[in-house]
This record gives C-alpha cells, sequence and structure tokens, in this order.
C-alpha cells in the first residue's frame, strides 16, 4: 500500500490526516477521546469550529483524524495561506486536507464539495497566548467564519478540545522582534531543535456541542454586523463553558 | 454579426479567429490587423496594416460598416502570465476604444481577448479566481498592463452604452503556433518538476479560446467572463500525460539571458514569471460563461495533446 498513488482532488488532499504515525500518536500518546460525536452532520456541508493550542498545534490533526475515523467523512482545514509558500510543507498540508484559508475557499468547499471545514477562530493568537490564559478562549477575530457559514448556509458545530495545551505548555511568552514568541517546557528541557518537534503524552479529550443553525438566508451579500459578531461571541461562550467542565472533570493531564 | 474586425489578426490567435469566423453562416466581410503589416489577404480575409491614428480607425470601422470588433490585439497568443504586451498594442486597444465611441460607427459588439493573469498569483489567492475576486494589484508588470487596458475598455463601455463591451480572461493558451512561457515549460524533452510543489495549473485549447471569443461576439455578452477549457491539472499529472521525463529542481526560474541560454541549450528550466504558477497553481473559475451556455471542447489532456 502506498499513500503516492492516491490521486488528490482539487484542493491537493489525497492521504488525509490519517497516515501510519499521526494514526499511532493519536491513538497510543494522545489516546484521543471523542464525546458527542452525534453532533457531527453526516451529509451537508458545516463548519467546524475549536479552540487552537500548542506551539506545534496537533488539534488541526486530531480533529481531522477524529471525525474521519468516528463518521467516514473527510475534513478540511482551513489553514495561513503563509504555510503555503514553504517547499514540500504547504503540499504536505494539502495533502492532509489543509486549505488556503480564503473566504472564496471556504465557501466553495461548503457548498459545492458539501463538506466538513474545520476553522480556529482564534488563529495564531491561540497558540501564542501566554500561560496565564491557559484553557481561556482568545478573540475571535472579528466573525469572519459566521459570515462564512451564514454565505453558505450551512449550521456551525463547535468542538471543545482539552489536553492540547498540555502537550506543548507554555512557560511565558517574549515579544521578540514585534511577535510574542512563546518559551514551552519542551523547548526548555529538550533544546530549541527537538523541543518544538516532541510533544507531551497528555491525555486529549474532544467534545462536540450541538450545532448551531443560524436562522438567515444563505447567499446574501451582506449580513448584519452585530449578528456576526453576537453568534460568534456565543460560540466562544459554549466553548468556554464546555472547556471548564472538562478540566473541572479531569483527574490528572496524562491520564484525563 | 456580419462585418467583423479582428485585430492582433497575425498572431495565433487572431489568425485562428479568421479561420473560424470565415466557415460562419451569415458573416460577410472579415477585415484582420496587425500593427505592422502589409495588405494582404489570409484565410479569406482582408489583412492590413492597423491605422495609424484614431480618424483612420474610425473611417475602417465606418467602410462596410463593422458590426463586431473582436481584439485579440491585446496579448495576442497568450493569455495566463504574459509578457507585457508592447506599447503598440496598449495604445491601438485605447485607439480603437477611442474610434468606437464616434458617433459615425456603429459597431454593436467590442469583445476583447483578455487575460487571466490579471488575477494575482500568490499563496494568498483562492484555488480558483471567480471574475469578481481581487486583481493584482501590482504597479508596471504585465498584469498591470492588461488591468489598465481592461479599465480603459470599461471606461467605454459606460460612454457607450449600445455598445455591448465583453472582456474574455483567456487562461494560458496552447495551440498550433501559440508561444508563451507556459508553452515554453511545458515543450521541453526533459520536463522541470519544481521540488516541494504541485499545484494546479489550467490550460485553453486556442480553438476553446477562438469558440468563446466568437460566441460571446454572437450573443452580445456583456461583462467580464473567465474562459478555460474543463478542468485543472497538476505538473505531476501533466508530466505523465505528456509521457516525457521530468528532472527536480529548485525552486528558481530562468528568465532573461539565463532562459534563453538554458533554452538554447536544452536544459529544463521554469520559465520566467512561471515560478509562482508552479508553486501556488493558477485556474480559473468558468461557471459564468458555463451559465451563459459555452462549454469548451477540450479538457487539460486534449490541452496537452495539442503540446506533443
Amino acid at each position: 500500500m502506498s499513500d503516492d498513488n492516491l490521486l488528490p482532488d482539487r484542493w491537493g488532499r489525497s492521504t488525509g490526516p490519517g497516515n501510519a504515525a499521526f494514526r499511532a500518536l493519536y491513538e497510543r500518546w494522545f489516546r484521543v477521546e471523542w464525546e458527542g460525536i452525534e453532533h457531527v452532520p453526516r451529509h451537508g456541508g458545516a463548519l467546524l469550529v475549536s479552540n487552537h493550542a500548542g506551539l506545534m498545534p496537533v488539534d488541526g490533526g486530531v480533529i481531522p483524524l477524529g471525525i474521519e475515523n468516528e463518521t467516514g467523512r473527510p475534513v478540511y482545514s482551513l489553514a495561513h495561506h503563509g504555510f503555503f509558500r514553504f517547499p514540500f510543507v504547504g503540499k504536505m498540508l494539502a495533502a492532509t486536507g489543509g486549505v488556503v484559508g480564503h473566504p472564496d475557499n471556504a465557501h466553495r468547499l461548503l457548498t459545492e464539495d458539501k463538506s466538513l471545514v474545520l476553522v480556529f477562530p482564534e488563529g495564531a493568537k491561540g497558540p501564542v497566548k501566554p500561560p496565564r490564559e491557559r484553557y481561556k478562549l482568545q478573540r475571535f477575530g472579528r466573525g469572519g467564519f459566521v459570515e462564512t457559514a451564514l454565505r453558505a448556509g450551512v449550521p456551525i458545530v463547535p468542538i471543545a478540545l482539552m489536553g492540547t495545551e498540555d502537550t506543548t505548555p507554555t512557560l511565558a511568552t517574549f515579544r521578540i522582534a514585534g511577535q510574542d514568541v512563546p518559551l514551552t517546557l519542551n523547548t526548555l528541557l529538550l533544546g530549541p531543535l527537538l523541543g518544538p518537534l516532541v510533544q507531551f503524552p497528555a491525555k486529549i479529550r474532544a467534545r462536540v456541542l450541538p450545532p448551531v443553525h443560524l436562522g438567515e438566508a444563505s447567499g446574501q451579500d451582506h449580513y448584519p454586523r452585530s449578528l456576526m459578531m453576537d453568534t460568534a461571541e456565543d460560540i466562544r461562550g459554549q466553548l468556554q463553558t464546555a472547556l471548564n467542565r472538562m478540566l473541572h472533570k479531569r483527574e490528572s493531564v496524562v491520564a484525563g | 454579426m456580419k462585418n467583423i474586425l479582428v485585430t492582433g489578426a497575425g498572431a495565433p490567435l487572431g489568425r485562428a479567429m479568421l479561420r473560424h469566423l470565415r466557415n460562419l453562416a451569415g458573416v460577410e466581410h472579415i477585415v484582420g490587423v496587425e500593427p505592422t503589416t502589409s495588405s494582404d489577404w489570409v484565410d479569406g480575409a482582408e489583412l492590413i496594416a492597423s491605422p495609424r491614428d484614431q480618424r483612420a480607425f474610425v473611417d475602417l470601422l465606418a467602410e462596410y460598416p463593422i458590426d463586431t470588433v473582436i481584439h485579440c490585439g491585446l496579448a495576442p497568443d497568450r493569455g495566463g502570465r504574459v509578457a507585457t504586451p508592447s506599447e503598440a498594442r496598449v495604445i491601438d486597444t485605447m485607439r480603437l476604444g477611442a474610434a468606437l465611441a464616434s458617433p459615425d460607427v456603429s459597431v454593436r459588439a467590442w469583445v476583447i481577448a483578455s487575460s487571466s493573469g490579471v488575477y494575482p498569483v500568490d499563496s494568498h489567492a483562492p484555488l480558483l479566481q471567480r471574475e469578481d475576486s481581487a486583481l493584482d494589484t501590482s504597479e508596471g508588470t504585465p498584469a498591470a498592463s492588461i488591468r489598465e487596458a481592461e479599465e480603459y475598455a470599461r471606461d467605454v463601455a459606460s460612454r457607450r452604452p449600445h455598445l455591448n463591451v465583453t472582456l474574455l480572461r483567456l487562461q494560458h493558451v496552447v495551440g498550433p503556433g501559440v508561444r508563451s512561457p507556459m508553452t515554453e515549460l511545458l515543450d521541453q524533452p526533459v520536463l522541470p518538476r519544481v521540488v516541494g510543489y504541485d499545484s494546479p495549473l489550467q490550460l485553453l485549447a486556442l480553438d476553446d479560446a477562438v469558440r468563446a471569443l466568437s460566441f460571446a461576439a454572437e450573443l452580445e455578452l456583456a461583462g467580464v467572463y473567465n474562459v478555460a477549457s474543463t478542468g485543472t491539472v497538476r505538473m505531476s499529472e501533466a508530466i505523465r500525460t505528456l509521457g516525457r521525463t521530468a528532472l527536480p529542481v529548485l525552486p528558481f526560474e530562468a528568465g532573461g539571458a539565463l532562459g534563453d541560454l538554458a533554452r538554447r541549450f536544452g536544459v529544463p528550466h521554469v520559465p520566467g514569471g512561471m515560478l509562482p504558477v508552479l508553486r501556488f497553481g493558477h485556474a480559473l473559475d468558468t461557471s459564468k460563461l458555463a451559465a451563459a451556455g459555452f462549454s469548451p471542447e477540450h479538457d487539460q489532456a486534449g490541452c496537452l495533446a495539442l503540446l506533443s
């Protein structure tokens, strides 16, 4: 069996996230467990939103692999276009389901392909936040993801992910050349080369919340800004509440 | 569509256009113009040098009188990432536009072969460009020249409400006689495969381009339309389909003198301007023209067959 023989679809997706190494990491290292998977629509487009964490964020792989395992549906993840500039990185990202985070791409995936699309509304603010912000969701941009869902007429499915903050725990953040650079425990223990590549075996739990159906007609030119902001805030609140509950129930970082 | 003027008639696209029109029912006169040419009859059409000034253009258009102008003279044999259109060609477009605004002229349809090079080719671009997608905003580039010519055409359209102006943004044209950075890339005996990238490309068969221009003229479609043959193709697929060997190359392009050298010695290379296309892909959403009723006859494999 060779994944290289799979023809990529128009987005460049061929293997999906489930290569053998990542599958082992998912099953043995992070021992990912899902709750509420029945909330993931079995057909039709849906926008999945989740909290984003970790210096080398594993959530971007954990959620698509998990949903593909549990439902058989492929997940496309919106990623910053900058990643696609690097040789091999962009190609690999596309092969595993990454797509340039352009509203037009998201719309096409949701409406023409009727796919599941994953987005992290916190963007880069999630992974580089200071340690006191652990498991606190950062600002959800300007609510652009809500507009994407409204225009496409698809539900938003929030997914709370616990454990991803502990695979690369941030000890402190430094401001270097205008960028927030986190120092993680991994980097401190293993050095700047190996550190960012190694993840601690924290137990990852994912909880899918009930889909949010937006009661507006799709395909309009404009949607009220207030509606977008309110919905974004509401979803952020739901995710935060779910995370708090999951953390409250957690007995240990490694055993979950 | 009875009396038709075709510009850029000396280049492959214009020539193919003349041949296509000759076989069309209801067409009476076809005149081809080219910036530098001596008068001639080509494929049953009269070929003359572009008029030197606006007045002469008006006289030419009023003579038959011309009712349809198919402007292949802007980026005559390309589409896609173009070399800077020569000053003469941009000025010809403006002269033609000015002549079309004259009250003595009874042209009803002006169909312009523009280029998909107006769209940015970069990591932040969407997978498929739509007619209303953001354009390349760079200055002093080929994209900027095409953008200016398009703006000028839109200007003419707004001043002459009875004139139907259609802009067809042609994707990389391939076909007999067509030479462009894209054909230079794909025509090499050993193809370069840029390591670490494999993005979707898109070609347009010369006859599909000609049919689309003719379709737009006949239906007097107004506005902007993307044109490409069906589907997209990745470089890896193109290499397989063409059945040629590939040489992995680092992401560098050979433009200018370096490109000439590489061509002369047959060294597999990425022609100038084509590296971003190979890294980030370049593909159009053609659903708008499809909704108007046009369907291309070729797919990407068919386009590649025109090369080999």
